[in-house]
């Protein structure tokens, strides 16, 4: 497949697209829940990105961190629009379990679902930008308008109660 | 996106440690399994995007992501030319319509047929007025009313306007008991203002007496009031009807234009009543001196020269009333104002245009534009002010209301 080439960009978008498509819908599921809404967040989020790429600022963070912003906001405006904030309320039941079709481990991955569930959808969020974004916690912090030591706590804290979810 | 730096905010070592260990697992070098294990657990919980969406995209990316068509460019032709036909028609029936309802109302093209026409042509001044009222005499704009406005070096809009217009030669009402065949009779006047400066102001004024002596004219009287910094005069003119433009040629050739308006007004039917009352009061005058002869008492012979003598008082009045309006339409009255600008003292003036005059007009030019862009920053600073604010406001209220969206759950 050959992308058109993006020479005004400081960035190669065909790259960025390449490496964070996968990664921008998983988060968007993340936030969603929804398979359809986090293909068309992706979809318009990518559009965004595109048509913005020339006002990317390397000196205010990496590429990936900006796509997420934008991908970031793409789901809330989805959230908001659809009235769907009641998704963020995990329910396991919502989805089939991708798992069971890839033959990983069923009765683990019941286990990470359930502790995901149980964490609040700010928290979650944490998760998401850091598992499926993997973004610093510098970059997060730039992302939520927080310190990156803030950032770094909120994640930790997130993270720590997913742990003892599935422990 | 601004990040918030809190020096007191300080990382957990303990917590430093499991992030540390958090983002080697994240990477890929997990030293513990667990850590492992939560990170592979917790991606492979998302659905991988599906190969038919994840066509889609590419296919869009690779394309550049092509607008879609408005809506209303993607309504076929078929639909729209019919639109387009019948709302081409309406407009085309609506200026038809409109067009003709100007031709209709009489008001354009009489007006040019009497003010332009030919004025001892009793029958286009029958298409003026059909009825009784006949033809007015011609009032065609002056050549030489136009050569002043040309030479006018900055006439007002007012006076372009009073200058291009045509007299209105013809009086809309005319009267009904004015014989349409008979010559109308019409006064013409005319008000000039000009401008010099004040060094020019005697030689202009003595040039309007000169040229009204030249032209067979009369000043009716004249007023000249200068000053070294300026002054102005004014003239009460009568000039032949005939040599009225080149009159006006004369005066524009003094000093600069700045206001012309001709007039018009139709007095036949006051010529044509004096003329019947002198009829009258000779007839009356034969009659009396007939009576006069057959007289034979005193008292009648005495009445009746008492009233030829009322008689010839009447008819010597008439007389002269009959040649004042005839003075009035064989000699047009000029007003003309002759006024000085007061530059007397400028040691430019006068002269060609010069570095000193280049200097002013440029100030002249400034002055304006930091007029200009003054008004334009009283109107713009607080609009862009408002405008900044609302962005601010707005992107204020987006940010919330997307922490709220996310924070609902």
């Amino acid at each position: 497949m050959a992308f058109p080439s993006s020479n005004t960009a400081a960035f190669s978008f065909d790259a960025l697209y390449r490496e964070s498509a996968a990664d921008v819908h998983s988060y968007a599921w993340s936030l969603l829940r929804d398979r359809t809404a986090a293909e068309d967040v992706t979809a318009l989020a990518f559009e965004r990105a595109y048509r913005r790429r020339t006002r990317f600022d390397a000196d205010r963070g990496s590429a990936r961190a900006w796509l997420f912003a934008i991908a970031r906001n793409a789901a809330l405006d989805e959230l908001r629009r659809r009235k769907r904030t009641a998704t963020l309320t995990f329910d396991p039941a919502a989805e089939p379990e991708p798992a069971a079709e890839e033959g990983g481990e069923p009765e683990r991955r019941a286990t990470v679902q359930a502790a995901l569930a149980a964490l609040d959808p700010r928290e979650r969020e944490l998760v998401a930008l850091k598992f499926h974004a993997g973004l610093s916690n510098a970059e997060i912090g730039d992302l939520l308008g927080i310190s990156e030591s803030n950032a770094g706590t909120k994640v930790h804290r997130a993270v720590t109660k997913l742990r003892k979810a599935c422990a | 996106m601004s990040r918030h730096h809190d020096p007191t905010d300080t990382l957990d070592p303990a917590a430093a440690g499991e992030l540390a260990a958090l983002e080697a697992a994240l990477a890929g070098d997990a030293a513990d399994p667990e850590w492992a294990a939560l990170v592979a657990a917790v991606r492979d919980e998302a659905p991988a995007p599906r190969p038919r969406f994840q066509a889609a995209l590419d296919d869009r990316v690779a394309g550049g992501f092509p607008r879609a068509r408005p809506a209303w460019l993607r309504v076929p032709a078929r639909r729209v030319l019919p639109a387009l036909a019948v709302a081409s028609t309406l407009v085309i029936g609506g200026v038809v319509l409109s067009t003709g309802t100007l031709d209709g109302n009489g008001t354009d093209r009489p007006f040019e047929a009497g003010a332009m026409g030919d004025a001892s042509s009793a029958d286009s001044a029958s298409e003026v007025a059909p009825a009784p009222p006949a033809a007015a005499p011609p009032a065609p704009t002056p050549p030489a009313a136009n050569e002043v406005q040309r030479r006018s070096s900055a006439p007002t809009s007012a006076a372009s306007g009073a200058a291009s217009a045509p007299p209105p030669a013809v009086p809309r009402t005319l009267d009904p008991s004015v014989p349409r065949t008979l010559n109308r009779k019409v006064e013409r006047t005319t008000s000039l203002g000009l401008t010099t400066d004040a060094k020019g102001l005697q030689d202009a004024a003595d040039g309007v007496v000169r040229a009204t002596q030249d032209m067979d004219g009369v000043v009716e009287s004249s007023q000249v009031d200068s000053s070294p910094s300026g002054g102005e005069a004014t003239f009460v003119l009568r000039v032949p009807t005939a040599r009225l433009d080149d009159a006006l040629k004369r005066f524009g050739e003094l000093a600069d234009v700045a206001r012309l308006s001709q007039g018009s007004e139709d007095i036949t039917g006051s010529f044509v009543s004096a003329q019947d009352r002198l009829s009258d009061a000779r007839a009356e005058r034969k009659a009396l001196l007939a009576a006069l002869g057959k007289a034979t008492t005193p008292r009648s012979i005495a009445s009746l020269r008492a009233r030829i003598r009322g008689n010839r008082t009447e008819i010597a009045r008439l007389e002269g009333d009959l040649r004042g309006l005839r003075r009035r339409t064989s000699l047009a009255r000029v007003d003309v104002s002759l006024s000085a600008r007061g530059r007397a003292a400028d040691p430019d003036a006068g002269g060609a245009w010069g570095p000193g005059d280049a200097a002013r007009d440029a100030l002249r030019v400034l002055e304006v534009l930091a007029g200009v862009a003054l008004v334009a920053g009283a109107v713009l600073v607080p609009l862009a002010l408002l405008g900044g604010g609302a962005a601010l406001a707005g992107s204020g209220l987006r940010r919330r209301r997307r922490e709220a969206a996310l924070g609902a759950g």
